[in-house]
Formats: structure tokens, sequence, C-alpha cells
């Protein structure tokens, strides 16, 4: 590092303390904070702003559980038009390309930092205090997907410093074992998962996970409750119409129930995974799985991922090749009848256990 | 020299293919063939005279031949930002695998991805000579 840049450095770590800082004197006024595990993680979330505090409950509420603040890292959320004080626009220097994206990432890799423009929300999280920041200017402006995966980034940022990871995919699940299934937008991911919902499975989520890579073996975590279809799918599962979350959403935006609310019972908190599995529509006249490359799988698995949990990519690359590496790997060729597919997993989830 | 962009990439090893993510390009990548062995010697520190002896020596191969089969697929390496310039110590002769990749010589495959660059959000407006800071917004950060 020049010495430019060292000194440009420094107002990235004032910035981030002085953030802190003002989280932690706004969270004495705060109600207590509520404790959350998602698997190995353990977090205690403070929220200021009722409007802020039900949009980051909603796809996480599963998850509450019994305060240990011993291992619990301490999230306070802040609402700027609830606090009177909005979060400021990104004014930092720009001396890494990283930057360009509104990251940052100390040398040290202790302090992280994002921005996002669009909702001027920032998100910061200091290791060594185990403690992390999401300020907003409103949660009004956070847009509706945000509702589906909340306090995402943090949580990926938590789990670099353990031996798990968040994964952009879902689990189809039965009688607590499960696969991980993945697969860019379009793949059959979320209509496989929907599907197996109604053939009695269950799901420990369909577009966010958390897997913990540690003995005895890749187990799945449920990190939010939300099923995301698109019209097509939604127009093959008519009796979840009545049951969006966001029925005025803007045309472009899937549609999102919340499995805590309508079917809690196919949530499942957690699984042992058996296997990674890339999904692909085929005109097949029956569904089946056939190995596959761990390379093709993790092709699948690791760009989108990595792509949309920015920072920390080194660990998490290695994460998701390991867990390509430990588990066999397999295409499901889906056929044209989702429930068939759904099904035939579930069949083979059975003769496997 | 070259060296493979570490600070910048993901390369994991597979039986029939290196599978390269870049962070930051948003771009992903598959080497297969004889761009196995290629990037494992690179990984090592082997230059392109000594990639393309190592080629000829592993397939066989007319020394022309593999000189060429070197410098196309560095260009492709490099075109994508996997590779930089920079300084690594060449490895000792005897460390490179030569058992590495295909056991037939099979042409050095490098396919790209970018169907999902757009994940990347990057501002373009700021893409200016690093040193100059951010140009636009120069007022110190504060709270209020």
């Amino acid at each position: 590092m020049t010495q430019s840049h060292a000194a440009m450095a420094v107002r990235y770590d004032a910035f981030i303390r002085d953030t802190l800082g003002f989280a932690l004197e706004r969270a004495v006024t705060l109600p207590a904070a509520v404790p959350y595990r998602f698997g190995p993680l353990r977090v205690d979330l403070q929220v200021e702003g009722d409007r802020l505090a039900r949009r980051l409950n909603m796809a996480i509420r599963h998850a509450i559980s019994v305060a240990d603040q011993v291992d619990s890292t301490r999230v306070i959320a802040l609402d700027g038009s609830a606090c009177g004080r909005k979060p400021p626009e990104w004014g930092l220097p720009t001396y890494e390309r990283r930057h360009l994206e509104r990251l940052h990432v100390s040398p040290d890799g202790n302090r992280l930092l994002h921005h996002n423009p669009d909702t001027t929300n920032w998100t910061v999280f200091d290791r060594e205090r185990n403690l992390a920041v999401t300020w907003t200017a409103s949660a009004d402006l956070l847009p509706d997907w945000e509702d589906s995966f909340p306090l995402r980034t943090i949580l990926h940022w938590l789990s670099s410093g353990h031996d798990c990871c968040l994964a952009h995919a879902a689990v189809v699940e039965r009688d607590g074992s499960a696969v991980l299934l993945t697969g860019r937008g379009g793949s059959g991911k979320s209509t496989t998962t929907v599907a197996a919902l109604f053939e009695g499975l269950r799901t420990c989520g369909d577009d966010f996970v958390m897997v913990d890579l540690a003995e005895p073996g890749p187990t799945a975590y449920c990190l939010y409750d939300t099923i995301k279809l698109d019209e097509s799918t939604l127009a093959r599962f008519e009796k979840l119409r009545p049951c969006v979350a966001n029925p005025e959403r803007a045309d472009d935006q899937k549609a999102r129930v919340h499995l805590t609310d309508i079917m809690p019972d196919r949530l499942a908190s957690s699984a042992a995974l058996l296997g990674v599995v890339q999904p692909v529509i085929t005109d097949d006249a029956r569904p089946s799985l056939q190995p596959v490359s761990p390379g093709v799988v993790l092709r699948a698995l690791a760009p989108t991922t990595l792509f949309l949990l920015r920072g920390e990519e080194t660990v998490l690359a290695d994460k998701l090749a390991r867990l390509v590496r430990d588990l066999p790997t397999w295409q499901l060729r889906l056929t044209r009848d989702p429930r068939a597919s759904a099904a035939y997993l579930g069949e083979w989830l059975g003769h496997r256990r | 020299m070259l060296i493979t962009n570490n600070a910048h990439i993901s390369a994991e090893t597979f039986e029939t293919e290196i599978v390269v993510i870049h962070f930051l390009h948003g771009t992903y990548f598959s080497l297969r063939g004889a761009a196995l062995p290629l990037w494992q010697w690179l990984q090592l520190g082997a230059e392109e005279p000594t990639l393309a002896e190592l080629l000829a020596i592993r397939y066989d191969l007319d020394p022309e031949r593999s000189r060429t089969e070197v410098a196309s697929t560095l260009g492709r390496l490099r075109q994508y930002d996997l590779l930089v310039e920079g300084d690594q110590p060449a490895a000792s002769w005897g460390s490179y695998a030569m058992d590495a990749g295909p056991a037939v010589f099979e042409a050095p495959v490098v396919e790209a991805f970018e169907d999902l660059q757009e994940l990347i959000a990057i501002d373009p407006v700021h893409e200016v000579d690093p040193m100059q800071g951010w140009p636009h917004r120069p007022a110190p950060v504060t709270l209020d």
C-alpha cells in the first residue's frame, strides 16, 4: 500500500469507527435485542424503526432462538427516518478497484464496509468487535426483494470466520436428508422446490441457505422462510396465489410466500446433505439423476453465489469447492412435469437415507 | 513475466477441468484439454518458453505446434485478466508435473462464461485513475 493509499485507508477506518459508534449510541435507546440462530451462527439483532424491524424479521422469524450472548454477533439495524439521521452518500476515496463496487475490506480482513447507492444503505462489520451495523435511509425505500434475504451481507461476512458459508441454492429435504439444488435462474431450481413441498417434502430455503462444512458432514440450515415464484411457477401452483406476501410487486419482481405463514411444517431448520444437484429442464419422459463432474456443479454453484455475495470471495470459493469435493454431484434431468420430478427426488431421498 | 492473477481469481482443479472465477469481472471459465497442465505449470512460475518446452515433452508435440498452442492459450488467459504481469520465481524443472491434464493431447480450451456479469455493480462514472481519488465527491465524510 502506498503512502497516499494508507492515508485514504484511514478515512475508511474512521468512517467504520464513527458508524459503529453512532449505532451503539442509538442502541442504548432501543428495545432489547432479539436472538436468532442460523446453524453455527448466532446473531442478536436490535432494530430502530418498527417498519424496518417488521421487514427484517419477516423471513427469519423461524430462527428466533434463546439468548446466548457468548457466541453472538451483535447486529444493529438503523432506519434513518426513524432515528433522525440519514446515512451519508458515498464520499470515500477510491484507490482500489473494489471501491468502484462501494466495497471496502481492511488489509487484515477484519473490517468490511459496503454501500448500496440506490437505497443509501451502509453495511459495516467489525470482526474483532463482533459487531455489525446496517443503516438505511428509510425502510420504505428498501426494494421489495430485500425482504427475501435480510441481513444477507452480514451473515456472509460473519460466516467467513466459521466453517460455514452461504450458498445460492435450494434445499429439498426428506426425513432429515437433503440435496442442494443449484443453478442459475430458470434452471428449474425454485419450481422443483415448490413442487417438492406439494409432494410432502420439506425445504431449508429456495434461494440462499447456510451450509455448515464441519463434521460429521455438510449440513444445510435454513436462513430464510421465503419461496420466490415467477408468474409461470405461480400459475402452476395457484393455491399459493392468495398467500403471496407482495401482491403489489412490480411486474419484473417475483412473488414471495413465507412458509412460516402458510406451511410451517414444510420448513426444515436443518438437513444432512447427501449431494449437490444441478437441475436441467429436459424433454425426457421420466426424471433421472445422472452423475456429473464436480467441476460442472461448481460452475453452477460458485459464480452465482460469489457474485451475489461480495467480499471474502476467496474464502467462500474455497468452501464451495470443498463442498462439491466432499459430496457426490449429480445432474437432475427434469421433465416438463415438476411434480413428477419432485416425487422422483423424494423417492430417491427416501432410498438414500 | 506473466503470472496467474491470484489476487482476483479462484481456481479449482478437477480431473478433467479447472474452474476459474474472476471476482472483479463477474466472469468464470472452464479450462480443459491441454489448458490444464498449462495452468498448473503457470502457477509454478513457468514462463512462455518453458511452457512450450514442457507441453512438447508432455504430449510429444512438434516444438512449433507447441509454441503456437501456448501463445494462443496465454493470449486468451491474458485477454480475460487471468494472467497479469508480475514476478514469481520459477519452480525447479522437476516440480512440473508431467502427468497433468489428459493422457493424450487435446487442444487447450479456455471457455469463458459472461452470463453473470450483470451481478457485479460497478460504477462506470468512477472508472478513472485510482490515484485521482473520488473526483466528483471530494467532500469529507461526515455522519451528519
